[in-house]
C-alpha cells in the first residue's frame, strides 16, 4: 500500500501524495469539492510533487467510508505519504485545504 | 521522566493537539454547511442532508419574491458611495431604467438637480434611523417626479446600506394643489361678489339719477359733467358685471345652443377684434353636440380668450377655434373635482403665441392677474371665462408651452334633452306710448325703490311700493284696483322673489312678474340660474332699459 511505502515528508519528495475523497454522489457540496480539487492542483501536481486521486461515491459504496473511518462527505484524506490527515467540508478555503494537508504552497 | 516517557508524552499531545483541530474543522464545515452526507455506523448507509445550499437558495427566493413583488418601486444603496445596489421590478418599471441601468447608478442621479443639495445635506445626520422624505427624482427621458422616500438602515456583509422604498406623490400633490387653488378661487370670489352686489345696488342708484338729471339739464357745461357721471358709472357697471361673472353670482339664463353657430355669428367680431396679423380659422367636427349655456357669457369667454391670444401674438400668427364632442372619463375627472365624467363639447382655442411658463399657467385664472403691463389689462378677463364655464357645469384646461404657443380647453356638458323653446328675442318693444298700467315693486333698498317709483311715473304707470314681501302681500291683497305687473328682487329677507310671485299669482293670477337682481345669491345662483323664459332684469338698470323691459313683459301676448 502507498501508506506503507515511504516515511519521508512530502516535501521535496518525489513521491506522489495520495489522495482519497468520499463524497455523496452529486450532492452540491460534493460537486464543489471535486472542482475544489480540480483547482488546487492542476495538471494533478502540487508544487510540482505528482498528486494521485482517488474519488470513493459513498452512496455507492458506504462500507469502504466506514473501513476508512470516514462518515461525513465530503472528506478528503491524505493517505500518504504519512502522517495521514483528514480535510471535512467542500474544500472552498483554498488555504487552509493546503495548511491541513501538509502541502506548502 | 525518562527520555523515553517524555517522547511518548511529547506524541500524545500531539495527537491530541491534532485531533482538536481536526474536530474544529469539522465543526467549521458543519457549520458552514458543508457537509452533503452522513454515514450511519448502525445501519451502514450514508444519510443524505437537507442541502444548506438549497434552504440558501430557497430563502433567497422567498425574499426575492418579496422584493421584486412588491408594488412599490424599491432600492437598496450603499451609504458611503450612494451606489444602488439593488432594485426590484416595480421600480425598474416606475422609473424606465433598466436593471442594469440602476445598477451603474448612484443615487445622486436619480434626484432631481434642485434637490440635490438638500438632500445631501440630510445624509450625514441620518446614518442610523428610519426615515421618510418627500423628495423630487428624475425618471429616464427627464421627467421628475415627487416621491415619498421611506428608507432604512441595512448591514449586509459588513456594509451599510439603506433600503428605501418609494411612493410616487406627483398626482397628489397636483391634486392638492388644484384643490388649493380652487378654495383660493372661491374664496376670492366670494368677496367679489359681495363686492359687486353692493356696488350694482350703488350703480342702480347714481345710473338712475344722473338720467334724471340728463334729462332735466340744458346742453351746458353740468350736462358735460352729468354725462361724464354717466360714462364713468357705465365703465363701473361693466367691471362688476365682470367680477360677478368670475364670482359665478350672475344670473345666467341658459338655452340650448349650437356652438357651431355661436362661433360663426362671432367670427366677424373676434377677426375685427385681435386685427389682421392673425389668421383665424373656425373647424367644427361634424355632428357636433348642443350645450345648455346663457348665450351672452359664452360669447364673453370666447372674446376673453381671443383677446388673450391676440396679446400673446403680437407679431402676429394663427388662431384655431376646435369643436369637437368628447368622453370626459374618470382620470380626467379625478383631477377635475367640479365636473362630472361623461358627454361633452369641447371647444379648444389655440394660438401659436409666446406661451406661458408653468408659474404663469398656475396662476392664469386668478382674477387680478396679469402679465399685462400696468394699465394694459385688469386681470379679469380669463378669471371671468373659467367662473362662466364653471357656473356652466363645465371646466377650463390650458396647455402651454414657452415659445410653442397656447391651448384652452373649454368642456361643456353635451345637452342630452330636447331643445327648449328658444327664449323670444324679438320682443324688445320701445316704451314710446304713455304707460297705464300699475307696477308693484318690491325692493329692500329704499334708495332703488325710490328710484325705480320717480322712473316709472315718469313713464305713467301707476306705482305700488312695498319695502318687504310681506307688505307687497298686504298690499296685493288690499288693493282696489287691478295690478298688471309684479317688479321684485330676487332676494330679500324673509322671502325670495320666486316665492313671493307664486303667492301673489294665487291672489291674481293674471299677474306678470319681472325679477331683478344684482346679485344671486342662494336663490339663483344655488341652481345658478332662473328658468328659461322666466323675465330678468339685471341690476345696475337705465331708466331706458328698465322700462323697456316692463313694456316687453307687458305686452307679451301669452302670459
Amino acid at each position: 500500500l502507498k501508506r506503507e511505502s515511504a516515511r519521508s515528508p512530502a516535501r521535496g519528495s518525489r513521491e506522489p501524495l495520495s489522495l482519497r475523497l468520499y463524497v455523496a454522489g452529486q450532492a452540491p457540496n460534493s460537486a464543489i469539492a471535486i472542482r475544489n480539487l480540480g483547482i488546487l492542483f492542476p495538471g494533478g501536481k502540487a508544487s510540482g510533487q505528482p498528486v494521485e486521486i482517488e474519488i470513493v461515491d459513498l452512496l455507492k459504496e458506504p462500507l469502504r467510508g466506514l473501513l476508512d473511518g470516514v462518515v461525513l462527505s465530503p472528506t478528503l484524506v491524505r493517505l500518504g505519504p504519512p502522517p495521514v490527515r483528514r480535510v471535512v467540508g467542500n474544500l472552498s478555503n483554498h488555504g487552509a485545504v493546503l495548511l491541513a494537508l501538509g502541502v506548502v504552497p | 521522566v525518562t527520555p523515553r516517557e517524555n517522547e511518548i508524552l511529547r506524541q500524545e499531545n500531539e495527537a491530541l493537539r491534532r485531533r482538536l483541530a481536526e474536530a474544529e474543522q469539522v465543526n467549521e464545515a458543519l457549520t458552514k454547511g458543508q457537509i452533503d452526507a452522513v454515514v450511519d455506523e448502525a445501519y451502514q448507509v450514508p444519510l443524505l442532508l437537507r442541502q444548506a445550499q438549497e434552504a440558501l437558495q430557497e430563502s433567497e427566493e422567498r425574499y426575492r419574491v418579496l422584493f421584486d413583488g412588491s408594488p412599490l418601486p424599491m432600492y437598496l444603496y450603499d451609504q458611503e458611495t450612494l451606489a444602488i445596489a439593488a432594485v426590484n421590478e416595480a421600480a425598474v418599471l416606475h422609473y424606465g431604467y433598466s436593471r442594469e441601468e440602476f445598477l451603474s447608478k448612484t443615487l445622486r442621479e436619480i434626484w432631481h438637480p434642485d434637490q440635490e443639495a438638500g438632500a445631501m445635506a440630510l445624509l450625514p445626520a441620518s446614518s442610523g434611523e428610519s426615515r421618510s422624505t418627500v423628495r423630487r427624482h428624475v425618471k429616464k427621458g427627464g421627467a421628475s417626479i415627487t416621491v415619498e422616500v421611506f428608507s432604512h438602515a441595512v448591514q449586509l456583509a459588513g456594509r451599510s446600506y439603506r433600503l428605501s422604498v418609494i411612493r410616487d406623490i406627483t398626482d397628489h400633490q397636483e391634486l392638492e394643489e388644484r384643490f388649493r387653488q380652487a378654495q383660493k378661487m372661491e374664496a376670492v370670489g366670494r368677496l367679489a361678489g359681495g363686492v359687486a352686489h353692493d356696488f350694482n345696488n350703488l350703480l342702480t342708484v347714481i345710473l338712475g339719477y344722473d338720467d334724471v338729471l340728463l334729462q332735466g339739464l340744458e346742453p351746458g357745461s353740468l350736462r358735460e359733467a352729468a354725462q361724464e357721471v354717466r360714462r364713468a358709472g357705465e365703465r363701473a357697471a361693466a367691471l362688476t358685471r365682470q367680477l360677478l361673472a368670475f364670482s359665478r353670482k350672475q344670473t345666467l339664463v341658459p338655452e340650448v345652443l349650437d356652438l357651431g353657430d355661436v362661433m360663426s355669428s362671432l367670427s366677424t367680431m373676434v377677426e375685427r377684434l385681435i386685427g389682421e396679423d392673425v389668421k383665424v380659422s373656425v373647424v367644427v367636427s361634424p355632428n357636433l353636440g348642443r350645450v345648455k349655456a346663457d348665450r351672452g357669457q359664452l360669447e364673453q369667454v370666447v372674446m376673453n380668450l381671443a383677446v388673450n391670444a391676440r396679446d400673446a401674438m403680437p407679431k402676429g400668427g394663427s388662431l384655431i377655434f376646435e369643436l369637437q364632442n368628447v368622453e370626459l372619463d374618470d382620470t380626467y375627472t379625478a383631477t377635475h373635482a367640479e365636473v362630472e365624467p361623461g358627454p361633452y363639447v369641447l371647444l379648444a382655442i389655440s394660438d401659436t403665441g409666446t406661451g406661458m411658463d408653468a408659474e404663469t399657467k398656475k396662476r392664469i385664472f386668478e382674477p387680478f392677474f396679469t402679465t399685462k403691463e400696468a394699465g394694459k389689462g385688469t386681470g379679469l378677463g380669463l378669471s371671468t371665462a373659467h367662473g362662466i364655464v364653471h357656473q356652466s357645469g363645465g371646466a377650463i384646461d390650458v396647455y402651454s408651452e414657452p415659445g410653442r404657443g397656447t391651448t384652452f380647453k373649454v368642456y361643456l356638458p353635451r345637452f342630452a334633452g330636447d331643445a327648449a323653446v328658444p327664449r323670444s328675442l324679438s320682443g324688445i318693444h320701445p316704451a314710446l306710448r304713455a304707460a297705464s298700467e300699475t307696477v308693484l315693486v318690491v325692493e329692500d333698498e329704499a334708495a332703488i325703490r325710490q328710484l325705480t317709483k320717480l322712473i316709472l311715473q315718469k313713464a305713467g304707470y301707476t306705482v305700488l311700493l312695498a319695502e318687504s314681501p310681506v307688505a307687497a302681500e298686504g298690499i296685493a291683497g288690499s288693493h282696489p284696483g287691478p295690478i298688471h305687473l309684479l317688479l321684485t328682487d330676487v332676494v330679500m329677507p324673509g322671502m325670495r322673489g320666486p316665492e313671493l310671485a307664486e303667492r301673489l299669482l294665487r291672489l291674481r293670477p293674471d299677474l306678470r312678474v319681472l325679477y331683478m337682481s344684482g346679485y344671486t345669491d342662494d336663490a339663483i345662483a344655488h341652481h345658478g340660474f332662473l328658468d328659461a323664459g322666466t323675465e330678468f332684469l339685471q341690476k345696475p338698470f337705465t331708466p331706458n332699459g328698465l322700462t323697456q323691459k316692463i313694456r316687453e313683459v307687458l305686452d307679451r301676448s301669452e302670459p
